[in-house]
């Protein structure tokens, strides 16, 4: 009996504190958001705007975190309200295309440029090492000094 | 011309290239007196209901782009208001509003007692349809659909009168008809 007591206290007390846990959400905050949305009147994110249609654009979001939506709901709801351009995503069409593809070229034209560079200095390193003279050789005059030097000390 | 050369080359092409596609995608729609009304589908001011130009077919419509935080707007509003109302039998007004908050909005046309149809462009998708630059601008659309009149900038019931009674009232045929 002493036992399931204290099983059941222990269960209590882990359902006491597992509750809150279970009800706390990632609470949103304006300067986690307006980072991410755009102010689509402005055409800049939101956070570096200024404009009055930008501060009702903070009011909005501000209301909807004080009414306990989480980040994603906030998201949500501006979508709703200006469509997915609000989400600061380029479009896949017209010349926000290139947003995507540019830098796909750009990593693709970097390692080709890398793959083409490091080709070219391996062979270079290859053909180089047949072709990498010796030491010069010494012309007679210097060999005549030499051999006048080291006779001298008659080793 | 050295292979490293020849790259730099046709990445300033590339680049120059990527830039005029730009300045085309970029160009807008433009829309011209005679032509068919640009129409879509659109949400209902408040509603979950869809509208569409289409559906006022047979009247003259004088469509008017407008937001909440468009100062010119708040000028003109009452003056379309008391324009449509005196026009009621030759007219319908259809507001679209665009780039903004519905609840700011709803607020506006409450204010406002605005009594127009009211339809809700909240992307700007139809706004850009238009070839719409800056609010507010308005469109006299005539019962066949084509655009009668373009007006880019706030109206007043001055320029109502002078402009758009004289085509509703038939006194006047619409360029391009």
């Amino acid at each position: 009996m002493r036992w399931a007591g204290a099983l059941l206290a222990v269960g209590a007390l882990l359902s006491a504190s597992a509750a809150p846990v279970a009800a706390q959400q990632p609470q949103a905050s304006l300067p986690d958001i307006e980072d991410e949305v755009m102010c689509p009147i402005c055409g800049t994110a939101l956070n570096l705007s200024e404009s009055p249609q930008a501060e009702r654009e903070r009011v909005f979001i501000r209301r909807l975190i004080s009414e306990g939506a989480s980040k994603e709901e906030i998201k949500d709801a501006l979508v709703v309200e200006y469509g997915s351009e609000v989400l600061a995503i380029p479009s896949a069409s017209g010349f926000d295309l290139a947003a995507w593809v540019v830098p796909a070229v750009a990593i693709l034209a970097a390692g080709g440029g890398l793959w083409v560079g490091v080709r070219r200095w391996r062979s270079e390193g290859d053909d180089g090492g047949a072709q990498t003279p010796g030491p010069s050789p010494t012309d007679a005059e210097d060999d005549a000094l030499l051999d006048q030097d080291l006779g001298r000390y008659q080793l | 011309m050295s292979n490293l050369a020849f790259l730099a080359v046709m990445a300033v092409l590339a680049l120059v290239a990527l830039l005029g596609f730009g300045l085309i995608a970029n160009e807008g729609e433009d829309v011209a007196v005679g032509e068919a009304v640009p129409d879509a589908p659109v949400q209902v001011l408040g509603s979950e209901e869809q509208a569409q130009l289409a559906d006022f077919e047979g009247e003259w419509i004088l469509v008017n782009f407008w937001a909440s935080w468009c100062e010119p707007c708040r000028t003109e509003s009452p003056a379309i208001e008391a324009y449509g109302q005196k026009h009621a039998d030759d007219l319908t007004v259809v507001g679209i509003n665009t780039e903004d908050l519905s609840g700011d909005a709803l607020e506006f046309v409450d204010e406002f007692e605005l009594t127009w149809e009211m339809l809700r462009d909240g992307d700007g998708e139809r706004k850009d349809a238009f070839g719409i630059f800056a609010l507010p601008e308005s469109f006299l659309v005539d019962p066949e659909g084509r655009l009668a009149l373009i007006r880019r900038g706030p109206v007043d019931e001055e320029y109502l009168e002078a402009n758009v009674t004289p085509l509703i009232e038939g006194a006047v045929v619409p360029e391009g008809a």
